[in-house]
């Protein structure tokens, strides 16, 4: 049995042969990003130009920057599935599964190469496809122009109507922005506060944030989870992986939550004689809340547990 | 499905245990916070209280008359209480005073807001820097008439 060991000139020889003997699908999911992307991008109408006219600029390039923001990690999120789920899908077929497998490179190698593709590969191609293409769509889709420049509404032979302006009037095009300031957003958004006390008994109301730092690794563990969770169901069923994965999970997912309300109901009612005393109902605001959200960091235990029982699984398959 | 599925099946199945840990927690302690409270209610209507002081608070409690109260001290509360002011009331020989209790939300309503306490004729209540408390009962019942 071949050692569990990493090699770096073995793990470059595999990525190396993967990636040639894959260009064509490579290619091809490329070309399905850029198509899809720019589809969405335009709002499925790339031929239907869109004009705003403006009021304050700053409105406008900020309802755009949302807009983008929603698309990318909603894209995002829908090119890592299709990824994820044929990421073992040479192991997993019946014609290539002895080539895949008997390939000599680790497991670990072999894991690290899928991990790869399916977080750091997909994401970077993510972010250059959606960059470029929604730059391109907004230099002729998206058009904003001062009211006051409008001389008249023109129709044009696609059937759309468009302002026609003065010469030389002003025109904006939105701009992508930067997307990844949701993190920033989300962090100052998403603040609450707590009484807590100080030394001396007094108590006071502390705002609590949930830290760039915090909300930064929140996204990291929810990307690697999503992907790890559709590897596994990449490794564990032949055919319709993603299918079988959303359906097994949505399931499992369903049976815990009914079960959380089955158990809560029982354990969580409160009897009157704990809450009333004659006419007087007694209720509690103080809410035990941690001052830091950083505990949260612990839930990395999930995506680890499942890209710990992916390379076992396909570790007793090499065997 | 192979053995190392059930791996998952157990974190997940541990991280509900350790939810409804943490829930039950959080449940036993607002539940001891409300006994405390109960108790400190309890507490003041065994006491024979007569004069009720409202001091240096911003609470908005309605004082009303009542002709007879099922409780032997002749005064009674109702509405909601949140329990984190019960040690607002403090006793001192036969006088109940209440102070304490600060706004919050720049003071645009008061934690304290809807109590309502109940007193017979022979109790008297006395206001001192509380904006927010309002006396309903009539002066005949105040004075003892």
């Amino acid at each position: 049995m071949m050692k569990e060991i990493f090699d770096i000139c073995r793990f470059k020889a595999l990525a190396w042969k993967y990636y040639r003997e894959n260009m064509k699908t490579i290619l091809i999911f490329l070309g399905v990003m850029v198509v899809v992307t720019f589809m969405v991008v335009c709002k499925f109408n790339p031929f239907r130009m869109e004009y705003t006219s403006l009021y304050t600029e700053s409105n406008y390039l900020d309802r755009y920057y949302g807009m983008f923001a929603k698309i990318f990690w909603g894209l995002l999120g829908f090119f890592l599935l299709f990824a994820a789920s044929y990421s073992f899908a040479d192991f997993m077929s019946g014609k290539k599964s002895f080539g895949a497998l008997l390939l000599p490179a680790s497991s670990f190698e072999k894991l690290l190469l899928a991990i790869l593709n399916s977080t750091v590969v997909v994401f970077l191609l993510h972010v250059a496809v959606f960059y470029s293409v929604a730059h391109v769509a907004c230099s002729y889709k998206y058009t904003g122009f001062k009211e006051a420049d409008k001389i008249a509404v023109a129709e044009s032979w696609s059937g759309f109507s468009y302002p026609v302006l003065t010469p030389g009037a002003e025109i904006v095009h939105p701009k992508v922005g930067n997307v990844f300031s949701v993190v920033d957003r989300f962090s100052e958004s998403s603040a609450y506060t707590r009484e807590v006390e100080d030394g001396t008994g007094v108590r006071k109301e502390r705002t609590v944030y949930f830290t760039p730092f915090v909300v930064w690794n929140l996204l990291i563990m929810y990307w690697l989870y999503f992907v790890f969770v559709f590897m596994w169901g990449s490794i564990t069923f032949r055919k319709r992986s993603a299918l079988l994965t959303i359906l097994v999970h949505g399931l499992f997912f369903l049976f815990l939550g009914w079960l959380v309300y089955r158990v809560g109901t029982v354990f969580w009612i409160t009897p009157r004689e704990e809450a009333m005393l004659y006419g007087l109902y007694f209720y509690n605001t103080g809410e035990p809340v941690p001052l830091s959200a950083s505990w949260l960091l612990l839930l990395y235990i999930v995506p680890l547990t499942y890209v710990g029982i992916i390379w076992k699984k396909l570790k007793n398959k090499q065997v | 499905m192979k053995k190392y599925d059930f791996c998952l099946l157990a974190l997940y199945v541990c991280l509900v245990v350790v939810f409804f840990v943490i829930a039950w927690g959080y449940d036993q302690t607002r539940r001891q916070e409300r006994r405390k409270g109960i108790q400190y209610f309890e507490e003041i209507y065994r006491t024979p209280v007569k004069t009720v002081v409202f001091q240096d608070t911003d609470a908005a409690i309605v004082v009303d008359g009542a002709v007879q109260n099922q409780l032997e001290n002749g005064l009674e509360f109702s509405g909601s209480f949140d329990v984190r002011y019960a040690a607002c009331f403090k006793i001192s020989g036969d006088t109940l005073v209440f102070s304490g209790g600060r706004s919050k939300h720049d003071g645009s309503y008061p934690d304290i807001r809807n109590l309502k306490l109940h007193v017979t004729r022979h109790i008297r209540v006395d206001t001192i820097n509380a904006p927010n408390v309002r006396i309903e009962r009539t002066l005949t019942e105040q004075d003892g008439i």
